[in-house]
């Protein structure tokens, strides 16, 4: 196969996202029933795509082999951590986000559990080839350590960016598309057990080499329920509104955050612009997508629409009483994904908000998940989603109508360029709405 | 009289799209309203050949082409009216789908269909009901007044006006070609002088000496229903027993028949299942796909009310309704939409505590043989009624039980997915039996319901089925 192909491609991905798998995952001893579950986990893995998988071609993957194949080589899958990187090979020869394996050790459902799952406190941004600081939390590990904005990191945990960067290049992923993955492997890199010591090295603004070894801390925000299988997630929402301009951050889609962002737009009023920051944020629950649509919107409409196996589901939006019909504009970034995609996209589609900011990370595509018998997460897409204008997400992402990237230059200096841009965009349609209604109210006097 | 004429006064502000002429000329040459009225439609009459003999006309096939809005997709249709309660219609919607109506006496149809099969109505179809209100017809013989009012104009045009008023029934004003004679508007008016009712004739050609409307529109705007005759012609000579189904068409329906009612005993039987008024039922659901398990209450109240309540964790509450006047769904992520169309069919038919009433409620039906459903052998049939398809019922052959039901529901917008449900582990609650096990397969994960309490006959607020608002 050739070496441009996006299915081997993604194999690949799968492999050079191994080089940063939770190495730190304890190895089970290998029980007296581990044949029998190792077997079961494949067959649920393997025959819930066989049934579930939207495309009844498998993108002209033949499954059937495919699943023979590893299936043959389960005897060398001598302990969970071998069986995951299996069962996560096998569903590498999809192709496509959202089919993975989630170690059930990295996964929260209980508060107790919450310490698996530590942070850093820093977000990245792509600049060019390069990936940088974007901002750093305050009171986070990454504050502490004096890690300054704007600082490219080059290495993590001795792993170098450039190299995996180069191995997407060659595993035939375009230079945008292989830079939103090198994002995606090394933002996931900064998330692990609390305690966990990363080590970043880079070059900071002032082109001085930086390096440290942070240790994650606990998130001391917001969790997320979890949902089923859906595990819980560190929440982080930010409204805020000055001077006729409203802002609204949020980090995942998690139901908990809806009513406390529809009391934020409600309250919202004529004249008013919105700004909503969807920057980094990897999704979440995709009804809420059109739930917070129907929010800005005054008739009836739909985000898109999602082909299933057999048969497909609509993503229809229905407006709400008291929702703002104000100009909205929406940032995105490469490290926003599924959910957040499928209501940018939505909302660009419809003509309600101007997108600002970089391209989407192209993972769109929705997914349930399931627990296997080793107790590892089983993650799985069930549709492709199209955009209200029939563009698919998956692969391809979502481009803002303003492109505004991020400079180191700005980002030491604590300035966000597509922040700026949307704001003066919403300040310019303010203007004009307020002269025009001027003008109508001079012509009926 | 008094009606019609208070009613006159605010003519020209009902009639939309027309302004008073100036000067109206005469409608006809001298006398009082009621005689300038009289000559009016006696002329009408004889240009649309409204006196003659009933056998000039009938049997009479039409073909048309019947619209919505502006530029609606068209559905085509063929209609053969015996002009003595007998008919027989062919109807090819928009979407390809093709079904025929037939009546062999006033008051009772067979619709027939390839894809649904046969079913047995009592009364008209509304398209029938549309379509025969296209052709112009007589006035009532015992009109309380008739009176001819000013004229109207309208795109240059000028158009004679009179008003009638029936026992029973609202006024109405007819507007008159004054050169063809041909009727061209009747509106309907209420008690607070409003239209109610609107139907336009228009592009007249002449059929066997009369002047026909090859167009008839029905109300205005974006919901007004257009009817274009593509064809007329009198005295079509339909074939013996055209207006009749087979002897084995009626077998068949009647096999169907039986088999519903034996489902109807196998529930309880008709007297048990009539003396059911009101269930509430709660239920753990649990979604094998993602792992959710969660518990709904669901509450019905006859007629047809019904409530669904679910706290789904990580989630938050949902509602669903029906409150006897609209279908509703509330919950955290979406928050409030309506629930309409087939959808709503779908809730009324859930909220429907009259199981003793299944047959009648889907009397179009077509049988697909004998099916095997988890070794069981069933009669299927596909079940349907003139407002939504519900898809394919088994029907054990030897319990009466239904065991399986294939559909395709609607999913949010344009979406349909295809469904399986199984019903099993029944079980008996005061005299009626109920499946206490569902077991739903969706093309992306299947859900199980488990029933944990049945409670019937308690009594149940209406209010309670009312909208959710936001808090």
């Amino acid at each position: 196969m050739a070496a441009g192909n996006p299915r081997r491609a993604a194999l690949r991905l799968v492999l050079a996202g191994a080089i940063w798998a939770f190495g730190a995952a304890a190895v089970a001893a290998a029980e007296a029933d581990w044949p029998a579950r190792r077997e079961e986990s494949w067959r649920i893995v393997w025959s819930t795509v066989n049934e579930a998988y939207f495309d009844p071609t498998f993108g002209g993957v033949d499954w059937t082999s495919v699943g023979e194949r590893y299936r043959a080589r389960l005897d060398d899958a001598a302990d969970p951590a071998a069986l995951r990187a299996l069962l996560q090979a096998m569903l590498g020869e999809l192709g496509r986000t959202h089919f993975q394996i989630v170690p059930r050790e990295a996964a929260v459902f209980s508060p107790a559990e919450r310490d698996r799952v530590g942070v850093l406190g820093a977000a990245l941004a792509a600049d060019g080839e390069k990936v940088r600081v974007a901002a750093v939390a305050a009171d986070s590990p990454s504050a502490a350590a004096g890690l300054p904005p704007g600082t490219e990191v080059q290495e993590i945990d001795g792993v170098r960016l450039a190299d995996v960067r180069a191995k997407l290049a060659a595993s035939g992923f375009d230079p945008a598309r292989a830079m939103r993955q090198l994002l995606a492997l090394a933002g996931a890199r900064l998330q692990a057990p609390v305690g966990t010591k990363v080590r970043i090295a880079g070059v900071t603004p002032a082109g001085e080499p930086w390096q440290a070894e942070l240790a994650c801390a606990p998130h001391r925000g917001e969790w997320a329920e979890p949902i089923g299988n859906y595990p819980s997630l560190p929440l982080e929402w930010e409204t805020r509104s000055a001077d006729g301009i409203a802002y609204l951050r949020l980090s995942v889609f998690a139901p908990a955050a809806m009513r406390p962002l529809r009391t934020f737009l409600r309250g919202l009023k004529a004249g008013d612009g919105l700004i909503i920051d969807l920057r980094g944020n990897p999704g979440g629950v995709t009804a809420m997508a059109p739930g917070l649509a129907g929010w800005l919107v005054d008739r009836e409409t739909s985000l898109g629409s999602v082909r299933l196996r057999r048969g497909g589901m609509g993503y229809p939006v229905y407006p709400q009483e008291g929702a703002f019909l104000g100009p909205v504009a929406l940032l995105i970034d490469g490290g926003s994904a599924s959910t957040s995609e499928i209501l940018a996209a939505g909302l660009k589609d419809l003509g309600r908000a101007r997108l600002f900011g970089e391209r989407s990370a192209g993972a769109a595509l929705p997914s349930l998940f399931k627990t296997l018998p080793n107790g590892d997460l089983f993650q799985y897409a069930i549709g492709d989603i199209r955009s209200p204008r029939g563009q698919s997400i998956e692969g391809a992402g979502v481009a803002p109508d303003e492109p505004v990237g991020r400079t180191a230059a700005d980002l030491a200096g604590g300035v966000d360029a597509p922040l700026e841009a949307a704001t003066a965009w919403l300040r310019g349609r303010l203007r004009n709405e307020n002269r025009e209604t001027k003008r109508e109210g001079g012509n009926g006097s | 009289m008094n009606r019609l004429m208070a009613t006159t006064a605010a003519l020209a502000a009902l009639v939309a799209g027309l302004a008073a002429a100036e000067p109206p000329p005469a409608p006809a040459s001298g006398g009082t309203p009621a005689e300038r009225a009289r000559a009016v439609v006696q002329r009408w009459e004889q240009v649309q050949g409204l006196r003659r003999a009933r056998a000039e006309v009938f049997p009479r096939d039409a073909a048309f082409e019947i619209s919505t809005g502006d530029n609606g997709p068209a559905m085509k249709v063929r209609f053969i009216d015996s002009g003595a309660g007998a008919y027989a219609l062919l109807v090819q919607r928009p979407d390809g789908w093709r079904y025929g109506e037939f009546s062999a006496h006033a008051g009772l149809y067979w619709f027939v269909s390839d894809t649904l099969g046969l079913g047995q109505f009592v009364g008209t179809s509304d398209l029938v009901n549309l379509i025969r209100q296209a052709r112009v017809t007589l006035l009532p013989d015992k009109l309380m007044e008739q009176a001819s009012l000013p004229d109207v104009a309208r795109d240059g045009r000028t158009f004679h006006v009179v008003g009638t008023k029936a026992p029973a029934q609202p006024v109405q004003f007819r507007l008159f070609d004054p050169e063809r004679g041909t009727l061209v508007q009747v509106d309907t008016i209420d008690d607070r002088r409003q239209v109610t009712e609107r139907i336009r004739y228009g592009d007249f050609r002449e059929v066997d000496g009369v002047l026909e409307p090859f167009e008839t529109v029905f109300g205005e705007g974006p919901q007004r229903v257009t009817l274009r005759a593509v064809k007329l012609a009198n005295r079509f000579a339909p074939p013996p027993r055209f207006f009749e189904p087979s002897a084995a068409q009626v077998s068949l329906w009647q096999r169907t028949e039986d088999i519903l009612k034996k489902y109807v005993a196998a529930s309880g039987g008709y007297a048990a299942l009539a003396q059911i008024v009101s269930r509430v039922t709660r239920i753990e659901v649990t979604n094998e796909g993602s792992g959710l398990t969660y518990q709904l209450t669901l509450s019905q109240k006859a007629p047809d009310f019904f409530l669904s309540e679910a706290d789904v964790p990580g989630v938050g509450r949902t509602w669903q309704g029906f409150d006897g006047q609209a279908g509703w769904s509330y919950g955290e992520l979406q928050g409030f939409r309506p629930i309409r169309g087939e959808e709503l069919e779908l809730f009324r038919r859930n909220g429907m505590l009259d199981l003793e009433n299944f047959p009648k409620r889907f009397p179009i039906r077509r049988s697909a043989g004998i099916k095997e459903v988890n070794g069981r052998k069933t009669a299927a049939l596909e079940l349907a009624n003139l407002r939504q398809r519900t898809g394919l019922h088994y029907f054990d052959l030897e319990t009466g039980q239904l065991l399986r039901i294939e559909a395709e529901l609607g999913a949010g917008g344009d979406g349909r997915v295809p469904v399986t449900i199984d019903f099993s582990d029944f079980r008996q609650v005061d005299g009626v039996t109920l499946p206490f096990r569902t077991d739903l397969r969706h093309p992306a994960f299947n859900t199980v319901t488990r029933v944990l309490e049945v409670k019937q006959n308690v009594e149940l607020d209406p209010a309670i089925f009312r909208p959710r608002k936001d808090e």
